[in-house]
């Protein structure tokens, strides 16, 4: 290694923290030994610290240094102040000593008191700054956050710094979560409306629905208030749950003891551990233990509207009670169509999810549009647990006609959205407490309705819903990838075919290609793309003699866009086939395509760290 | 607060400055919003490491809010801000010195002083440079752009980069080093066309 390549080493770990001090030593002797590596380092230097600012710079980080270099001349008044009234009162004190003997003088009384209100019109001139009491733990879904004087922001993200405000989910399944700055945590999920703020001790408002929380032990007569509109809850700290309604607020404690005021009448009860109080006017406040969960839920849509996110049409003498989709357009430009019921709310019990248990929906479609139905669920103690999701194709959802959908929840996927956070979320809804239902179609209206939901318990047999029969569907997602024609692959998806199975049929051009290997072969982005985002493994080896991966196959045929995607997507560039060809390799045979397309492949290979492998050993 | 919009659209940073000095402190936010960005980008790349850039901003912006009325209307404040912030940072400089193995742990000797040599660079040079950095990252391909966010923004580990594209880490190293040249270049390159258009 020469001294150039052994400087970059160096001077690489040392940007990264990894220098040790006998190579900080062998850099400073080389940087010393030739000025070109001084230049090359100082200019890579700005350029590291150039990027930095540039991955923080956001309205968001300029909102947050602002916010907290305002904070910061307050502090340094208040400390100004702070130290003048303490000499002033020492002095004072010693004034006020001597005055035992002799009158104060005067003039100096008046000067004295002229400092006092020049210190005390510099303390009230302080600039109101709002300063963050919290940061946002976790989001996900759509959200609203309002500040002082009615700032409104949709664009938070996790590490976002508030002062305080109101966060308002605008969907079933929007959930935020905040943490203090002592670290205790809240959540609201769904459509909730909660208010929060700090100035010595936590206050919150919860207008309407589910909040739950894990809060620190709070400073001695200061502890976290939560007011809804019928109770006052006071948490010292401890795992809970609460729910506001119209009229009446539901808490369930997990750990702790918490004082709960009905305000209609003033009474105070407190709820220990494990036990739930709903706060009612018309009803007797006493807590009781938290009933088992139940794996069986029934809407009773019937009933009214309560809980229900849609636009809920009562039963008549020819149709059942529904809930009709609503348009709800993400500031990000597409409009989504939802309805949802929330569920395990108020004095029932919860109802979870085991392995085993389906959801059977039913409704009625305008017009024929795949649909996404999803879950929302939570912890025992309250904690938001992710989202789950599954998509059935458009073909079982004939415009005009009334359907009736099977799913088993074995088949629903963490919502995309979520792929951030998933390392901390489970990888499946079970042994859970379902929150809510949703489902929704996308970008067109469809006339989506629901008229019931139910959860069926494992053991539960059930006639399944007629469904247009499927080809064999490696066959069938073959002809299909070919073809572009999503919608095809993606019903058998949802029905469960193997994103990854291979078709091999000796003898036939392309045998062993896995659906991906597929829309390689066929120059489909959009399918790959698609397969990728579902899961498909990237690097998987075809089922043939040579073993190549996707990204082998578009190098041989020249594929030079899906060679782009499949490397953005994350392919191993210096994967090894059976034949012991990295796919930089595979540029090399000449039979398959035009040289020019093979030399463009290369060269995004060679950016993206691939290597030769084959020529080094020949 | 009020909406960022309302505030610095309206406006001068002598109107703020006069507003603040009137009494109006809330008005200070029009400075700091204004200056905040060519203020840290320049600090950013004079600073040596093991200096807190956002720490050094905020003072400085603390010392000028504290002294304003030494503040000359009608001059250029940047100017007087940015004197006030090299200030800030040849003290933080000096005290890190004074740690006996600064030099050891966090900075070889030379480039400090190729930085302080830089450091005669007008102020306004770093926020150019920063806007076509911004440009010049915006035009690399996804497959490059990466490494950028993995580094910058998820600020993740060698070794997770080195599992997310295939490659090993000392490739990764590699690329990192190959990808800030690259940008050198591209905003060095942009700097000179500028230069030859105006």
């Amino acid at each position: 290694m020469n001294t150039g390549e052994r400087f970059i080493e160096l001077w690489t770990d040392y940007l990264e923290g990894e220098l040790d001090e006998s190579g900080m030593a062998e850099l400073q002797a080389l940087v010393a030994e030739d000025d070109r590596f001084v230049q090359m380092a100082a200019d890579s230097y700005q350029m590291h610290r150039l990027l930095g600012l540039v991955a923080q710079d956001s309205a968001s980080r300029q909102d947050e240094f602002v916010c907290e270099t305002l904070a910061r001349l307050p502090a340094d008044d208040e400390h100004f102040v702070d130290g003048v009234m303490q000499h002033l009162s020492q002095k004072a004190a010693r004034e006020n000593a001597v005055a035992r003997h002799r009158f104060a003088k005067g003039p100096l009384a008046i000067a004295a008191a002229a400092v006092i209100a020049l210190i005390a019109g510099l303390y009230f001139l302080r600039p109101i700054v709002e300063r963050p009491i919290a940061k946002v733990a976790g989001l996900n879904g759509s959200l609203q956050w309002t500040g002082d004087g009615g700032r409104v922001r949709y664009d938070l993200s996790a590490g976002t710094k508030l002062p305080g405000g109101t966060i308002e989910g605008l969907t079933p399944g929007s959930w935020f979560e905040l943490e203090f700055i002592d670290g205790s945590t809240v959540a609201i999920s769904g459509n909730s409306t909660l208010t929060f703020s700090d100035y010595g001790q936590k206050k919150l408002y919860l207008k309407e629905g589910t909040v739950s929380g894990n809060v620190k032990p709070q400073p001695a007569g200061k502890p976290m208030l939560i007011y809804t509109r019928s109770a006052v809850l006071e948490i010292l700290g401890t795992q809970f749950k609460v729910e506001a309604g119209l009229s009446a607020t539901t808490l369930n404690v997990r750990e702790g003891k918490i004082r709960v005021k009905r305000l209609s009448d003033g009474n105070t009860v407190d709820v220990p551990t494990q036990h739930r109080v709903t706060a009612t006017a018309d009803q007797e406040m006493r807590p009781a233990p938290v009933p088992d969960a139940s794996t069986r839920w029934k809407s009773q849509l019937h009933l009214g509207p309560e809980g229900a996110y849609g636009k809920w049409s009562p039963r008549t003498a020819t149709q059942d009670a529904k809930l009709r989709a609503i348009p709800y357009t993400i500031p990000e430009g597409f409009t989504v169509y939802v309805a949802g019921l929330g569920i395990s709310r108020g004095d029932t019990p919860p109802v979870n999810l085991e392995p085993g248990c389906r959801l059977r929906v039913r409704g009625h479609m305008a017009l024929s549009h795949e649909v996404y139905f999803g879950v929302t669920v939570r912890y025992m103690g309250g904690g938001f647990a992710g989202k789950f999701q599954t998509m059935r194709p458009a073909v079982e959802f004939p415009g005009g006609e009334d359907f009736e959908v099977l799913l088993d929840l074995q088949d629903f996927r963490l919502d995309p959205t979520l792929v951030e956070i998933q390392d901390k979320l489970p990888s499946t809804p079970f042994h859970l407490v379902l929150e809510s239902v949703w489902c929704h179609t996308l970008d067109q209206p469809s006339g989506l309705e629901i008229t019931e939901v139910e959860l069926l318990p494992p053991t539960t047999s059930v006639n399944p819903a007629p469904t247009a029969p499927l080809l064999p569907p490696i066959v069938d997602i073959w002809a299909a990838t070919s073809q572009g024609d999503l919608k095809t692959i993606k019903r058998h998806l949802a029905a469960g075919a193997n994103i990854d199975a291979a078709f091999v049929a000796p003898g036939v051009l392309a045998s062993g290609a896995t659906p991906l290997h597929m829309a390689v072969v066929s120059d489909q982005r959009e399918v790959a793309r698609f397969l990728i985002n579902q899961g498909a493994n990237i690097n998987a080896p075809a089922q043939d003699e040579y073993g190549g991966t996707p990204l082998h196959w578009a190098a041989v045929l020249g594929r030079v866009e899906m060679t782009r995607l499949l490397i953005d997507a994350g392919a191993n560039v210096n994967v090894i086939d059976e034949n012991g060809y990295t796919p930089l390799d595979a540029t090399t045979l000449e039979y398959f395509s035009e040289s020019k397309y093979r030399l463009e492949i290369a060269e995004l290979l060679r950016e993206s760290g691939g290597e030769q492998k084959q020529s080094e050993q020949e | 607060m009020m909406p960022r919009k309302a505030l610095t659209n309206g406006l001068s940073l002598d109107d703020a400055i006069r507003r603040v000095r009137n009494g109006h402190t809330d008005a200070f936010e029009v400075v700091v919003r204004r200056l905040e960005r060519p203020l840290r980008a320049w600090l950013a790349v004079q600073a040596p490491p093991g200096v807190d850039v956002d720490d050094v901003a905020q003072r400085s912006f603390v010392a000028a809010f504290a002294r304003l009325t030494d503040y000359e209307l009608g001059t250029d404040f940047a100017a007087w801000l940015f004197t006030i912030a090299r200030f800030h940072l040849k003290t933080e400089v000096s005290r890190l010195r004074r740690i006996a193995d600064y030099h050891v742990r966090y900075a070889p000797d030379l480039l400090q002083r190729e930085l302080e040599r830089r450091s005669s660079e007008p102020p306004q040079l770093q926020q150019a440079r920063l806007d076509h950095l911004q440009t010049c990252v915006g035009q690399l391909g996804e497959h490059l752009r990466r490494f950028i966010t993995w580094r910058y923004v998820e600020e993740i580990a060698l070794d997770e980069m080195a599992v997310r594209c295939g490659r090993s880490v000392a490739a990764v190293k590699k690329q990192l080093w190959q990808l800030r040249r690259k940008l050198h270049k591209c905003v060095q390159n942009r700097m000179a066309t500028e230069g030859e258009s105006s």
